[in-house]
């Protein structure tokens, strides 16, 4: 036992002799006429003491006064004794709920022993200390909020659930900062394995604005043990049987080397299982060829090692099969556009002249190639690539022309320019053209825009501003790489929904048909959501846990059935060593062991009680004369 | 020492009255002091003495002698034995009773005081003494005096011992010890002897022992106040004896209660050793008790009066 303010005793030197003084100054008595001190002598004998020391030692009231001054000087002082708890007058308990705290190394799994760990930590807090129970998923959110309510936090504690998301600790970092500013003795405890990665988003080496809080990685999990699927994708081959490759890649975070077989299933039937064996620390991948028939259904990468965290050991895939893009060319003969689409596997190409049958055409088409001047009559809905000419649904408004304009900036991050260098791409005549309020210039010269895109209420349309026999643009290794994006970018997510995978905590969007009012969604355990359908893609954010979700609803009366994969496929996540510190800037905090953990408990609140108590005995001692 | 003196006595009054009620009076007609011993008296009375005399009773015989007086001679046996017998009779005389009241300060404590009580006892005893013509003396003991009324025998004389024992004055400070010893040996006749007093004083042990030296009949009437049994006191006090003046501080606890009950009850037990020791009848009294019922019930149930 210590205490905080040690000082206080002090008072003992002042109150001490003050009470033995009052003892020792003789009482004014009254006098009291006897027939006789006989008999009073014979007793006296005993009891009377001679000298004033003698005196002070048979006084009960004396030693209970000197026993109170005593407590109320060790009560002022601030005792404390330390507890297994931890401290902190306002607590942030910051519960990693990802999927690697599911691992099952310690009793239960990680996520109970953090439990448990929490559980001390609430029950240890004192009178006037006060926490908040903080969940780190994929989101960071408050279960709990600031309050010495110790039921309500243990209530929230049973509530929490992990996922089979990565951690945003920063995210849950900085709530339990700012929920405790301005808190006295603040501190922020991480319930985790370390197992993320603190050093994201911008100002990150500057470290977290912690403010006063003090921050404590309170470490969860004893060993490392886990193979685990960390990559799966399926890609077309190149070849041109339309084929397709799945790979997956593996790795070992033990610490020692793991034979397992690494399964592919197809719905449950094993396509394929190798077997392999990995050192520490060593990753494979693993390439799968699926014919093109076989590319529907769920496709899963299976490890059947046993480690301690399961749920990495699996990923899926949704395949489907991949629908051809019916495309309508619009031109008077274009070869090099004619070339540059043929070699796409994808496209299936059909050519009209320009004329009013182009127009009655085109509806039938996933997308029309406009080549000049385009005829009038297009539908609103629809996908359009305007080349050395604007219809009536392109993104701009052409004002004029212009010669050898030059390619002045473009931009790099859209799916439709990236990766392509226009810089010295010559350019004989061109339109001048004006994005249209719904569109967007990708590439500039002086006069306008050289490139433009726009995208409204089911119409995407793609412009380019000259003619391609007017330039050496279709020369250039861009040119083909140009016209894949494009038809990529305007076929839209139709095409990246050949294969429906997500990873777990994103938000996935769900193609469902435009006339779907409401859709239901099956969880991988079963529970259902209902969705309203605002528009097509439908966004779906609940994405917690890794399996297969399957979404329900009905289109021009049938019912229809979408499937999406989720999977973990996250390294940090997988490699579920415990850390012995985390890094937050600069500044890395090391590991404390929950259950080393000792704080000190003030306990004058029982010593002031006890003092109470001795100065009720006191009284009734007077009153009684014991 | 001690000096034994007769004080100035005043006038008879109504003093028997201040002391004791007539209708008590005539109840204590109706009694008698009890000796368990034998003396041998001054005049003719109405007790048996040691001396051979002239009551109905038949004690012996013995041979005559010349000069013994002839109506005391058995005929009835000078016919049937052919000599002469006296035939003795037992002598009936008067027994002297002792009135001793502690004189000290100490009497004068207590409500009423203890000394009014031991006046108003001695008084009914002396009186009933007197009915039984026998010999009554009364004497206040003191330390540095001795008041003592000589011997008074005669119903007349109850007035005599009343004033007497009006004047007495309880003022000065005990000494059992010295004043008992000094009465028993100036005491020229011993007899039933009643010792009234608080016995708060440590040489009473001596005293009584000189008083059954002398062969007097003790009986010892220790009288205390209810105060004194059960002291009512709370907080710090200094106490103050009466007599000497000396002063004991004291802080009242139940504790401190509590023993001085327990050193009463061992000092009143140390008291009632030592006269049962000498064969001397102990009977405590406290103030709170009437009198009359102390004399016609508590002296009647111990045998001092019959």
């Amino acid at each position: 036992m210590s205490a905080l303010q040690p000082m206080a005793l002090l008072w003992l030197l002042l109150t001490v002799p003050a009470i033995l003084l009052l003892y020792l100054l003789k009482p004014k008595r009254r006098e009291h006429l006897i027939s006789s001190v006989l008999l009073w002598d014979r007793l006296l004998k005993d009891t009377q003491a001679r000298t004033p020391f003698q005196k002070l030692r048979r006084s009960l009231l004396l030693l209970l006064q000197l026993l109170l001054v005593v407590l109320l000087a060790v009560a002022l002082s601030r005792p404390f004794v330390r507890i297994h708890a931890f401290g902190g007058q306002s607590m942030a308990i910051v519960i990693d709920g990802s999927a690697s705290m599911r691992a099952t190394d310690v009793p239960g799994s990680r996520f109970e022993e953090a439990r448990r760990v929490a559980r001390r930590m609430i029950e240890g807090m004192g009178q006037s200390d006060r926490a908040v129970l903080i969940l780190a998923g994929a989101r960071a959110h408050a279960a709990c909020p600031l309050t010495g309510d110790k039921n309500a936090l243990c209530r929230a504690l049973d509530e929490i659930r992990p996922a089979d998301t990565e951690t945003r600790m920063r995210e849950a970092v900085l709530l339990a900062a700012s929920l405790l500013a301005g808190q006295p003795d603040a501190r922020i405890y991480l319930l985790t394995d370390g197992g993320f990665e603190m050093e994201e988003g911008e100002g990150a080496q500057a470290g977290l604005p912690l403010g006063e809080a003090q921050l404590h990685f309170v470490r969860i999990g004893q060993k490392g043990d886990n193979v685990g699927v960390t990559a799966l994708d399926v890609r077309q081959t190149l070849a041109d049987d339309g084929g397709y490759q799945a790979f997956a890649r593996v790795r070992n975070f033990s610490d020692q080397a793991r034979r397992f077989t690494l399964e592919f299933y197809r719905d449950d039937r094993l396509l394929d299982a190798r077997e392999m064996t990995l050192g520490p620390g060593k990753a494979h991948a693993e390439v799968f060829a699926l014919s093109r028939d076989a590319a529907t259904g769920v496709l899963r990468a299976r490890i059947d090692a046993a480690d301690d965290l399961a749920v990495d050991n699996s990923a899926a895939v949704v395949l489907q099969p991949r629908k051809r893009v019916e495309v309508l060319l619009v031109s008077r003969g274009n070869l090099f556009l004619e070339k540059a689409l043929s070699v796409d596997p994808r496209v299936a190409l059909s050519k009209i002249a320009p004329g009013p049958d182009a127009a009655v055409a085109a509806p039938r088409y996933d997308l029309v190639i406009l080549d000049g001047k385009s005829p009038a009559g297009l539908p609103a809905r629809g996908r359009y690539l305007f080349i050395g000419g604007a219809g009536e649904h392109a993104p701009v408004t052409i004002t004029g022309e212009t010669r050898n304009p030059t390619f002045l900036d473009w931009d790099r991050r859209h799916p439709v320019t990236r990766f392509l260098d226009f810089s010295s791409v010559q350019v004989a005549r061109a339109l001048v053209a004006k994005p249209l309020p719904w569109g967007q210039a990708l590439a500039e010269c002086e006069a306008g825009a050289l490139i433009a895109a726009g995208e409204k209420d089911g119409l995407r349309s793609l412009f380019l501003a000259f003619d391609l026999t007017e330039s050496d643009l279709p020369l250039r290794v861009a040119f083909p790489i140009l016209l894949s994006n494009a038809v990529v970018w305007l076929m839209g997510s139709e095409e990246a929904a050949s294969s429906y995978r997500a990873l777990t905590g994103a938000v996935v969007p769900v193609e469902v048909p435009e006339d779907a009012r409401e859709v239901q969604v099956v969880l991988p355990d079963g529970s259902r959501r209902s969705l309203r359908v605002e528009g097509s893609p439908l966004l779906f954010a609940e994405t917690a846990q890794a399996g297969i979700y399957r979404v329900e609803g009905k289109s021009q009366g049938k019912p229809f059935r979408i499937q999406f994969a989720v999977s973990l496929l996250s390294e940090a996540e997988s490699d579920i060593r415990p850390r012995d510190r985390i890094a937050i800037g600069r500044t890395s905090v090391p590991a404390v062991d929950a259950r080393s953990q000792k704080a000190p408990r003030e306990i004058w609140h029982g010593v002031a009680f006890l003092a109470l108590c001795l100065m009720a005995f006191e009284w009734y001692a007077y009153h009684r004369r014991l | 020492m001690a000096m034994a003196e007769t004080r100035p006595t005043t006038p008879p009054g109504k003093l028997g009255a201040s002391l004791l009620e007539p209708g008590f009076l005539a109840k204590l007609e109706r009694l008698a002091l009890v000796s368990r011993r034998v003396y041998a008296g001054q005049m003719k009375g109405e007790r048996r003495s040691t001396r051979r005399g002239g009551s109905v009773e038949f004690a012996d015989f013995r041979d005559y002698v010349p000069g013994d007086d002839l109506r005391q001679v058995d005929w009835n046996t000078f016919a049937r034995l052919d000599r002469l017998f006296l035939k003795l009779f037992v002598e009936e005389e008067d027994l002297t009773v002792h009135l001793l009241i502690d004189g000290s300060r100490s009497m004068a404590f207590g409500s009423p005081p203890k000394g009014d009580y031991a006046r108003r006892v001695a008084a009914a005893l002396g009186f009933i003494a007197l009915f039984g013509f026998d010999r009554v003396t009364a004497s206040v003991l003191a330390e540095e005096r001795v008041y003592t009324l000589p011997a008074v025998r005669g119903r007349p004389q109850v007035f005599q011992l009343f004033r007497f024992l009006e004047e007495a004055r309880f003022e000065g400070r005990t000494n059992l010890a010295r004043s008992l010893r000094d009465y028993a040996l100036q005491s020229a006749r011993p007899g039933l002897a009643v010792l009234l007093s608080d016995c708060f004083d440590p040489g009473y042990a001596e005293g009584l022992k000189a008083l059954a030296a002398r062969r007097f009949d003790v009986a010892v009437l220790h009288l205390l106040d209810p105060t004194e049994v059960a002291p009512d006191l709370t907080g710090d006090l200094k106490l103050v004896d009466a007599e000497t003046g000396e002063i004991r501080e004291i802080s009242v606890s139940q504790h401190l209660l509590g023993q001085y009950r327990k050193a009463l009850e061992e000092f009143c037990a140390g008291l009632k050793r030592v006269c049962s020791r000498y064969g001397m009848e102990y009977i405590r009294a406290t103030t709170d008790v009437p009198f009359e019922e102390l004399v016609l019930r508590v002296l009647r149930g111990a045998g001092v009066v019959r």
